[in-house]
């Protein structure tokens, strides 16, 4: 249990001290709380929107910012049936829900 | 039966339930919005962001790889059989027509367009549909050249073009220009109406729902170019 919750804050602190978030796969995922989860999730919408990416590509930052954001628990609970769904699935199933939300926030 | 092996039952039979349960609800129907244009409607899925899309990104899609893009003619595919109303053909023509010319305007912005499939180039297929109808047909295939003049904004839609505009949904498919991968699919709903303030009954609305829907492509292409960059930029391998 206490090595589980260690395990868990040291991937939190590496995501929250890396300048952008390193992928995360469902193992990880799993053993993380909710509060954790949306500290991850706040990173990669950070990603999603910084300067070096987003700028170059001519993006309303704001509005993808804002919209993903307001939608990180719909994120969350749909990363979680995706990797219930393939647990195996390492990186793909968060990035690919995550993904599919800029789609759908873009624009 | 002992305690422990009664345990092992329950659970099989639960996740026996389970599996009986998933086979039965068979993930998101998604039959009601199928026209036919996209290969497969089964692994879409509904996100409801700025507005709700279903959509389908193959798990190792990378969209920063490809600078170029071979646009397909754009199709529209119509309601069949009893209740389809008349429409101008000439009308539905223009509406592929405009909405191809719009894509290429905007697509053109940020990646560049090409014919021949490349390693670095997508292709792109866009469709305009009656998604919710029962039969659909593929009817008209735009036509690379300038939207017909004749249609200006202030005149009035033909009824059953405003009916098709009002109801279509907004199809699209990216798939790899050389393998023929598929890594993206999307369907927006009710494209029409979502983008249009009120009704739609001059050319005028049709055309800005259009210019949108334009817009709206690029937009999202370039956010996912933007994540993948990013992610490369910090060293995560493309995923397997």
């Amino acid at each position: 249990m206490a090595r589980g919750l260690a395990a868990s804050l040291a991937v939190i602190f590496a995501l929250l001290r890396a300048p952008t978030a390193q992928a995360i796969d469902c193992p990880t995922w799993s053993q993380l709380w909710p509060r954790q989860r949306f500290a991850v999730l706040d990173v990669m919408v950070r990603d999603a929107v910084a300067d070096s990416g987003a700028r170059s590509y001519r993006i309303d930052r704001g509005t993808l910012g804002r919209c993903l954001e307001s939608h990180t628990r719909s994120i969350a609970a749909d990363i979680d049936v995706s990797c219930g769904e393939a647990p195996g699935s390492g990186v793909l199933a968060p990035n690919r829900v995550f993904k599919s939300y800029i789609w759908s926030c873009a624009g | 039966m002992p305690d422990n092996a009664r345990a092992i039952a329950d659970r099989r039979l639960v996740a026996l339930l389970l599996v009986v349960c998933a086979c039965a609800s068979g993930g998101p129907d998604r039959r009601d919005t199928a026209s036919g244009f996209l290969r497969d409607y089964a692994g879409l899925r509904e996100v409801r962001g700025a507005r709700t899309s279903l959509v389908f990104i193959e798990p190792g899609a990378r969209f920063s790889h490809y600078g170029r893009v071979i646009l397909d003619p754009v199709t529209l595919w119509r309601a069949d059989g009893p209740g389809r109303r008349d429409t101008p053909w000439a009308q539905l023509q223009h509406l592929a027509d405009y909405l191809e010319t719009g894509l290429r305007d905007q697509l053109g912005q940020v990646f560049e367009l090409v014919d021949r499939p490349g390693h670095d180039t997508l292709r792109v297929r866009v469709a305009i549909s009656e998604a919710r109808r029962s039969w659909i047909l593929r009817d008209v295939v735009s036509r690379r050249r300038p939207p017909a003049p004749s249609f200006d904004d202030r005149t009035e839609l033909a009824t059953g073009t405003r009916d098709f505009v009002d109801a279509a949904a907004i199809e699209v498919e990216v798939l790899d220009s050389v393998s023929d991968r598929r890594m993206l699919a999307a369907v927006d709903e009710r494209a029409g109406r979502r983008s249009l303030r009120g009704s739609s009954d001059t050319w005028s609305d049709v055309h800005e729902a259009l210019d949108y829907w334009a817009d709206v492509l690029r937009t999202r292409l370039t956010a996912l170019r933007a994540f993948d960059a990013g992610q490369e930029r910090i060293g995560i391998p493309p995923p397997r």
